[in-house]
């Protein structure tokens, strides 16, 4: 923090790289600024300076003088999604063992289409040349049943080295029990070439069952390199411009990490980005009182889906990236392809199918006026009125309604039979009808029933489509957080320190040793608290603790909270777990079989350290009348009532306690809001619009 | 689809598409035995009141659905109640074979049924000769198992216990099939749960109608690309001398013409039934045949009861194909249906000039079955079988055939710590791919350590097994544990499509340096040269 003055406000400042803008959040303690810039395609580290620039300027100083009076930086990053989807990570090779070589090829035998002839084979990482296999074994208790060969090992590791791989992945079977022999291998890779980078699966992911700890190995054995160039690069430009402070980078499970502790740990910073607007936006519903809510992200391609119970995002580990399996724990974001580009076409049996093709960032929508001729979400939302054709989009781009109905009218209204407008309602629908099936799918089909949950709705147009799920879905709020269109930056700014490990332990319920088990766990909060002290000076410390339960001869497993106050686990907390377990089977499943046998399969330890919270303004009520933001009217589009005149506001001169009901549109500086006839908007003291749906 | 409302319907028939899948994923999580956990043998389907296939979670049962709830309609057309559950599970009766049951549950909407929900999965084993149900010496249906004809498991809300009774006395392995009827009957009330839910939020005319829709439309879309592809006929005959099953080799013609828009498939040319378990029932086959056209048609047709509209097949009874009571059936269910998709399949590719290749081959049956009851169930080996995909233009083989890759391969850590087997290895084998421009999958060798006493049943088509005592050397010894007997398995690789000649040469090269395909094969079958191998 070299050259800053003690009377400067000093910033923390959160970044998320996105496809097309990169947006920025600072907080100096006291208010939260916000904005965004255009993504520069492949190159990160100009987009994150480019955002400082902007912040800086913003704040009356150029960009030396800005870094230094930052305290910390907070990256919200699609390097390693990005280099999963362009397969364009380390020449990376595998030392598995003798017999073992092609297990991440044969993936379990798992195609994504049974009826889909035409379905390719997924992009080999490693090619098989660069699969090699060493002697040595050990058995499921950890004994070894034949030592490793380590001069084969050599052999192999010097084969590599001399195809040029410049990261190593090493998987060998149950080194979740014993990581000797991996560890053996690392030592003797670390003589032969001591800047090879080399992922361990004894490391990434400790866990039973070689195929999923195997891909999760391999991913991030790809990746890491990619991002720690990124990350050095970056962290050697902004200390060249004076930046003093600290940068951390946003992982997969909501938590942040510092440098040293991500560029190792690719896989585990996979959904950085998307993670940091499930944070957000757990924090600021939670600031207004709804700690049971389902986040939705709708952006150009996709459409975004988190459940967080209990103020709580839910941990998932059943992720597919790139068609890789990847099963370290990370937020449990479904995604379907329904976004704003999105296009819409008609089969041959007058069936509209909306998605999962885009029309991307280029040339983007028809109404875009880049060239693109196919109707997208976006161009049917146009022309249904819930887009101002007079006010240009994020990034000053404005739209050509006459171009979405042209598109609209010559590849669906035509094909259907039906008018331009009725057209454009059906791609609405049928957008919506897809989006709510992911809302089902990470609520009803997970046990939990969406009209205990908030919809909280952000990215460009989530707002737009949100009201007419949520009453879909019998839900009754809608949450809107004004600064939706940047709030993975936000969240970026508002996560805590957090490490998730996962450790396999397979037992019989009625075998578990509980010293044996407090033991594990103590050392598994050890490990976790020892990573993460290599981070910022960390606050107030919570362990959570989970045990992954199953009835015997199950497949899969239930992620099982253990409740203690205490840092061990007591006979009682654990006939409470098994009895949660029960219950927690029965909501998922409809039933349960108390006194069957049970096992336990793996143990979870999160240590989360608190960092200091973001300023959340809170503003005094204003008025209820929202006459002074009221802009006019415009004819649009309501499932009931067929088009109507909607009252137009224009969001940033909105109050909190202003109450607007619908039919209306709200325009946010990039986001849109649309209230249906019969719900009402709020916005609250935090800066939140609560629509309430009468339901 | 012309107007909005149609809208609605098209949007229902997607909630109906997401709900099997579903209920799918929840009986694959909660069954007791390893068919339905990874050999993934089961399915899930919403039936109208009619048993049309609304939806289904797994398209290799379409037909076997459509089969087991035309014949439970057959038996109880007037005598259908709320909380009735229907229990079907004879080959010759709408099934496939004895160890494959079927539950099928009305949902009512004021004391008339609406719609239903069904699953079926495959036991462990119930009864015959053997352990496990897989007998291929059999003759009669007897001899692999129990059949049940359509009877009610509960009856209007309350367990009829005595079928119950019955049914798992007649089995070896009771906790299993108890876990595994208790895990489609929790599916089949969650999707009830769904179902009823939805008919009160749109109406139960409007659930209908979209049910009616998502078959029409399914039969609107097959159609419309069958029209496209014209008309033709091609005649296709396969069959194959099995090991170890004497005097039983079934034949199969298959004569299938696309006219109009529907797909004709004429079998009458086939063989007799044969003394053996090699036969299939008229419901395996017309299942093969509804496989084999969803793979042509691909994914963009849906799978469900309109898809078999567009489907016209012709059998004699007492043929391979159609072999009636009493036949065995218990390897001819696997192996036929095989077979019979292989054939139908490349049959259509050839008329279609689509250029998929085979979406099947041949599937060896390989169970690992326990020396005596009280021992853990048998174990089926097929989703070892991670080859036999065929090229097909524009795209390598690679695994086990897409129409047969639902198989789970379980975790060789996780069997090792729960079962008497050791996965020893399984990697993909040099010079076994079909050369072709786009060249099938590699076969694949795994090698399994056996303890105790099991046996392993097996009926092979063009795969190799061995199976003997290790080295002693070689043999990793562990207290009490014994000494490993070594299972071996050779699969073979799917076939080539195209010319050899024509692949690319950097892909030829890559396989020689992968260890795929030998320096001698990629001279002899790909031509290459010496001057293109380089140092």
């Amino acid at each position: 923090m070299t050259g800053s003055r003690s009377d400067e406000p000093r910033f923390t400042i959160g970044i998320d790289v996105g496809g097309t803008f990169t947006d920025y959040v600072a907080d100096d303690g006291t208010a939260v600024v916000k904005g965004k810039v255009p993504s520069r395609p492949g190159d990160e580290a100009t987009s994150v300076l480019e955002a400082l620039a902007a912040l800086g300027a913003g704040a009356g100083m150029d960009l030396d003088r800005y870094l230094t009076s930052i305290d910390s930086i907070v990256l919200g990053t699609t390097v390693v999604l990005n280099t999963m989807l362009e397969f364009d990570g380390a020449r990376t090779g595998l030392i598995a063992n003798e017999g073992f070589r092609d297990v991440i090829e044969l993936r379990r035998g798992h195609k994504e289409s049974q009826v889909d002839l035409s379905l390719p084979a997924p992009t080999a990482l490693i090619p098989r040349r660069l699969r090699r296999t060493v002697g040595g074994r050990l058995d499921f208790e950890g004994v070894e049943v034949e030592p490793l060969d380590e001069s084969a090992a050599r052999e192999q590791i010097a084969f590599l080295l001399e195809e040029g791989i410049e990261s190593l992945a090493v998987c060998l079977l149950f080194s979740f029990v014993d990581p000797s022999h991996e560890r053996r291998i690392a030592a003797i890779a670390a003589e032969m070439a001591p800047e090879l980078v080399v992922s361990l699966s004894s490391d990434v992911l400790p866990q039973i069952r070689e195929f999923e700890r195997l891909s999760t190995t391999i991913v991030n054995a790809y990746t890491s390199p990619k991002l720690k160039s990124y990350l050095e690069r970056l962290e050697l430009r902004l200390r060249d411009e004076g930046f003093g402070g600290t940068l951390l980078v946003l992982q997969s499970n909501g938590g942040v990490m510092d440098v040293s502790y991500s560029k190792a740990r690719g896989v585990d910073s996979v959904f950085s980005g998307p993670s940091g607007g499930v944070v957000a936006a757990t924090r600021i519903a939670a600031a207004s009182g709804y700690s049971n809510i389902i986040t939705a992200d709708m952006g150009g391609t996709s459409y975004d889906v988190c459940l967080v119970h209990d103020g709580e995002p839910q941990l998932g580990v059943d992720q597919w990236v790139g068609r890789y399996r990847v099963a370290v724990p990370l937020l449990d974001i479904h995604t379907v392809g329904a976004g704003g580009g999105s296009l819409a076409y008609v089969d041959d049996a007058q069936g509209l199918h909306v998605g999962p093709e885009s029309a991307r960032a280029f040339p983007g929508p028809a109404c875009y006026g880049r060239g693109g001729e196919r109707p997208t979400v976006t161009d049917a939302n146009l022309v249904l009125g819930y887009i101002d054709p007079d006010r240009p989009l994020a990034g000053g781009l404005t739209v050509d309604e006459e171009a979405a109905r042209r598109a609209i009218d010559t590849h669906v209204g035509q094909a259907l039979g039906v008018s331009t407008e009725d057209a454009a309602v059906a791609i609405f629908r049928i957008a919506n009808s897809d989006m709510a099936n992911a809302l089902r799918f990470i609520s009803v089909s997970r046990g939990r029933d969406p009209r205990d949950y908030a919809l909280v709705a952000f990215g460009g147009a989530g707002a737009i489509h949100a009201s007419v799920q949520a009453a879909e879905l019998n839900m009754a709020t809608v949450l809107v957080p004004r600064s939706a269109s940047v709030l993975s930056a936000t969240g970026a700014l508002m996560a805590d320190f957090k490490v998730s490990l996962v450790q396999s332990l397979l037992v019989d319920w009625d075998n578990l040793d509980l010293d044996e088990l407090n033991r594990r766990l103590l050392e598994m909060q050890g490990e976790a608290e020892q990573l993460l002290n290599a981070g910022d000076a960390p606050g107030e410390v919570t362990v959570m603790r989970h045990l992954d339960m199953r009835y015997a001869g199950q497949v899969q497993e239930v992620i099982v909270p253990v409740r203690s106050r205490t840092r061990r686990i007591t006979p009682v907390n654990l006939t409470r777990t098994l009895r949660d377990f029960h219950d927690l089977h029965e909501g998922l499943y409809a039933f349960k079989r108390p006194g069957f046998p049970t096992q336990v399969v793996s143990l979870r330890v999160d240590v989360i350290a608190a960092r200091p919270r973001a300023a959340m303004t809170v503003s005094p009520f204003a008025d209820e009348s929202p006459a002074p933001a009221h802009i006019g009217r415009r004819r649009a589009y309501f499932e009931d009532g067929g088009f109507q005149s909607a009252d137009i506001f224009d969001g940033t001169l909105l109050q909190p306690g202003n109450l607007i009901p619908g039919p209306a549109i709200i325009h946010e500086a990039d986001t849109t809001l649309v209230v249906a006839p019969g719900q009402e908007a709020m916005l609250d003291q935090h800066d939140l619009y609560v629509i309430e749906i009468s339901v | 689809m012309t107007n909005a409302d149609s809208i609605g319907l098209e949007i229902l028939r997607r909630r109906f598409e997401a709900l099997a899948a579903e209920l799918g994923a929840v009986v694959g999580k909660l069954a007791r035995s390893n068919g339905i956990r990874e050999n993934r043998a089961f399915s899930v389907a919403i039936l109208d009141q009619d048993g049309g296939v609304v939806a289904i979670d797994n398209p290799l049962h379409l037909g076997l659905m459509a089969g087991g709830a035309r014949c439970a309609l057959d038996r109880f057309r007037y005598d259908t109640r709320e909380g009735d559950v229907i229990l079907l599970g004879d080959a010759h009766e709408g099934g496939s074979r004895s160890q494959d049951l079927m539950l099928i549950v009305p949902i009512t909407v004021a004391g008339s049924t609406v719609l239903q929900i069904a699953a079926r999965a495959e036991m462990p084993d119930l009864g015959g000769d053997v352990i496990g149900s897989v007998n291929p010496a059999a003759r009669e249906v007897w001899a692999e198992g129990v059949p049940v004809p359509p009877v009610k498991l509960w009856r209007e809300g309350h367990q009829v216990r005595d079928i119950q009774a019955s049914l798992l006395m007649n089995t070896r392995f009771p906790a299993e099939v108890e876990g595994n009827l208790e895990a489609l009957l929790a599916a089949i009330r969650l999707g009830t749960r769904r179902m009823l839910a939805m008919a009160a939020d749109h109406g139960v005319e409007t659930v209908l109608a979209a049910a009616g829709h998502a078959q029409d439309y399914a039969e609107r879309r097959g159609r419309a690309l069958l029209l496209r592809w014209g008309k033709g006929t091609a005649t296709v005959r396969g069959g194959s001398g099995s090991a170890g099953v004497a005097g039983a080799e079934p034949s199969v013609v298959a004569t299938v013409e696309l006219d109009e828009g529907s797909v004709s498939v004429d079998l009458r040319e086939s063989g007799p039934a044969v003394s053996s378990a090699l036969n299939a029932s008229l419901t395996t086959t017309h299942a093969a045949i509804a496989t084999a056209v969803s793979a042509a048609l691909g994914p963009e047709v849906p799978v469900n009861g309109g898809l078999l509209r567009l489907i016209d097949l012709r059998t004699t009874a007492g043929t391979v194909v159609d072999a009636g009571f009493p036949s065995a059936v218990s390897c001819g269910h696997v192996y036929l249906t095989a077979l019979i998709v292989e054939l139908v399949g490349a049959a259509l590719a050839e008329l279609t000039k689509a250029g998929t290749g085979a979406p099947a081959r041949e599937s060896s049956i390989v169970v690992i079955t326990p020396e005596k009851v009280g021992e853990p169930p048998p174990v089926d080996l097929a989703p070892f079988a991670i080859a036999g995909c065929a090229g097909a233009e524009g795209r390598d083989g690679w695994g086990a055939p897409h129409v047969f890759s639902r198989s789970l391969l379980p975790s060789a850590e996780e069997w090792e710590g729960q079962m008497a087997i050791v996965v020893r290895g399984m990697e993909l084998r040099c010079d076994s791919a079909g050369p072709g421009r786009w060249r099938g999958a590699p076969g694949l060798t795994v090698e399994l350590g056996l303890r105790g006493g099991s046996q392993v049943t097996s009926l092979l088509f063009g795969d190799e097994m061995t199976l003997e005592d290790p080295p002693a050397d070689r043999c990793p010894e562990r207290a009490g544990a014994g000494r490993e007997r070594r299972l071996r398995l050779l699969y073979k690789g799917g076939s080539g499509y195209g010319d050899p000649q024509g692949r690319d040469r950097a892909a030829v090269l890559a396989d020689v340096r992968d260890g795929l395909v030998s320096i001698e094969q990629a001279r002899s079958a790909y031509g290459l040269q010496d001057e293109e191998v380089g140092p």
